[in-house]
């Protein structure tokens, strides 16, 4: 086992990681920039070390600075947690070659997956579904234009190396594919660094069902069910909750084996998700492979009851799973709300200072906050303040006591999306299940005004 | 009346300013004319007052305002005192260093990175141990300019 970790992120992922190393006697070493010294990462971790000024790219994604502060502090493993560094293959290398272990799958992993057309033909090749799209990314407007033709629209036009719901549009004639294009290809060059387009046939109406995977490197490969986050905002996830609900006889089984294949196509080691669409007719599709622990893994934790963070862990340090698939059993219902900061106005200041923080508690609750009173919370980037999660018997207890949960919980001066949340939970529909990718947006709930 | 130049009515200016939040100030009255700038103090609160709450950014200015000030460290690694593992110090507590002039090494990703002094000064204190890690903005030195 390491003997210090290196946790190269911020907020509630940082906190995460800072506990299940408390758990397993490892010590931690937080980062943080000039304007998080203060912060409660920061001040949980065994050691602090500030890597840079406030802008991210001087500080969270400035991989000298993070290589310099595990070396100069002996440690000997870095924790990317999610986002920010998660999956940069350049930073994963780095790791390694400083003698690092990144807690992670393996560079090539990192690579494939992130190479999203990529990833498609290899996990096509092993037998799962894909969507119809283009294999390679496009050359131009026209090769989008020859592959349309084929496929037809409605289409989705994706940044090859994208992700998190950026990069992305929706085309259903010829001039919203040009513009859908020039969209993704400059989202993908400013986001990620690379602007490689694809295309694939957009699905509508479809629900977003993920399996959670834990492989060690010894090749064993177990799967913890699904999640299904249909419920989705600007094709960013809201909600998420496990297992999914109403899936067709014997689907559940085909996805888990799908992902557990998927994976095993790429020697994949460590904690992933396998992310599919289906459709209404139960069809299922390959969408992509989340290569880092996910922000809804919680609600895999809750259903079963095993620590995924601590199982990354384990599986960077060599050590083999300790837990068999025949052991994983997934309890009850579990329901997360992502709780972000947004703009609410043009004459908003772009810096909020939380004035008052209360996070709901009792049975069956769990929320993963790093926020605090007199944080300084910069609201156009929508950060992500706290995850409420609610795990129940039955899928009306879990959401019973979502709901009472968000009614107690207090974030005052950051405008945040509870509101929303609240009005979502509020909808009989979601209490049938009927929901799926559109569902936010065809029910105005997207854009009505939120005060 | 007071003339612009009498002590009490430029402190009275200050105070307009600092409530007003006026950065610039330029009056002219009787054929005397002052032109008030708020200096690094209100600056400096400003640019990290945007990212800071108000008592951290005071804090801040508190300890960079008064008498020696501090050295920092530009970014994360290791810190020495002399160009290599066993040279001798660059520096010891009262030496009088240049502007330009190398106070120490701090090793990152095992390159040697030189640590200039900004100003002409004493150095007062030497705050970091050799050998011991330090952070981005960590202050290395206290120097008091000469």
């Amino acid at each position: 086992m390491f003997k210090k970790i290196l946790i190269a992120n911020r907020g509630e992922i940082a906190l995460r990681v800072i506990r299940a190393c408390r758990e397993l006697g490892v010590a931690t070493v937080a980062v943080c920039s000039t304007a998080d010294r203060d912060a409660l990462h920061a001040r949980l971790a065994d050691e602090r070390v500030c890597v840079g000024p406030d802008a991210p790219a001087d500080s969270y994604l400035n991989v000298p600075a993070m290589l310099s502060a595990a070396l100069s502090r002996g440690a000997d493993a870095v924790h990317p947690g999610y986002g920010l560094l998660a999956e940069n293959g350049d930073f994963a290398e780095a790791c390694e070659r400083s003698g690092l272990a990144f807690i992670g799958p393996r560079v090539r992993h990192l690579r494939l997956m992130g190479d999203k057309p990529r990833a498609r033909r290899i996990v096509e090749k092993a037998g799962v579904h894909v969507l119809p799209g283009s294999p390679e990314p496009l050359a131009d407007l026209a090769d989008a234009r020859a592959v349309v033709e084929e496929i037809g629209y409605p289409i989705l036009v994706k940044a090859a190396a994208g992700g998190g719901g950026r990069g992305l549009g929706v085309a259903r004639d010829a001039e919203a594919l040009a513009a859908a294009y020039a969209v993704a290809r400059s989202e993908g060059e400013r986001a990620f660094g690379n602007n490689l387009v694809y295309v694939e046939r957009y699905l509508e109406r479809a629900r977003h069902v993920e399996v959670q995977i834990i492989a060690d490197r010894d090749r064993r490969i177990i799967q913890l069910g699904e999640r299904d986050c249909s419920i989705q905002r600007h094709r960013q996830k809201l909600i998420a909750e496990g297992p999914a609900i109403d899936l067709p006889r014997g689907l559940r089984a085909k996805l888990a084996a799908a992902a557990i294949e998927a994976a095993t196509a790429v020697g994949y080691t460590n904690v992933g998700s396998v992310e599919f669409l289906v459709g209404a007719d139960g069809a299922f599709y390959f969408i992509e492979m989340n290569t880092r622990v996910q922000v809804e893994h919680a609600v895999s934790e809750v259903l079963t009851g095993i620590d995924l963070v601590r199982q990354g862990i384990r599986a960077a340090a060599g050590l083999p799973l300790d837990v068999e698939q025949k052991d994983v059993v997934v309890r009850g219902h579990a329901v997360e709300c992502r709780i972000h900061a947004e703009p609410s106005g043009a004459a908003t200041p772009a810096r909020r200072t939380v004035q008052a923080f209360h996070a709901p508690g009792g049975l069956g609750i769990r929320v993963e906050s790093a926020l605090e009173v007199g944080d300084v919370i910069a609201i156009d980037e929508e950060p992500l303040l706290a995850k409420v999660l609610a795990h129940g018997a039955t899928r009306p207890e879990a959401l019973g006591r979502l709901r009472a949960a968000l009614a107690e919980l207090v974030i005052d001066g950051v405008p945040t999306n509870q509101a929303l949340h609240r009005r979502v939970l509020a909808d009989p529909e979601l209490d049938r299940g009927a929901v799926h990718t559109n569902w936010l947006e065809e029910h105005g709930q997207a854009s009505r005004p939120l005060h | 009346m007071r003339g612009l130049l009498d002590p009490r009515e430029l402190k009275k200016l200050t105070v307009l300013m600092e409530e007003s939040g006026l950065v610039e100030l330029e009056i002219e009255s009787g054929g005397e004319k002052v032109r008030l700038v708020r200096g690094r103090l209100a600056e400096s609160s400003a640019a990290v007052g945007a990212s800071l709450p108000a008592t951290r950014a005071a804090r801040r200015e508190a300890e960079t305002e008064n008498g020696p000030r501090a050295i920092t460290s530009p970014m994360v690694g290791t810190f020495h005192r002399g160009p290599a593992l066993d040279a001798a110090a660059f520096v010891e507590v009262g030496d009088v260093v240049e502007r330009g002039q190398a106070l120490c090494v701090i090793e990152a990703m095992k390159m040697m990175n030189e640590i200039e002094a900004e100003f002409r000064g004493r150095v007062a204190q030497i705050l970091i141990e050799n050998g011991r890690p330090v952070e981005y903005g960590e202050p290395l030195f206290m120097i008091e300019p000469v």
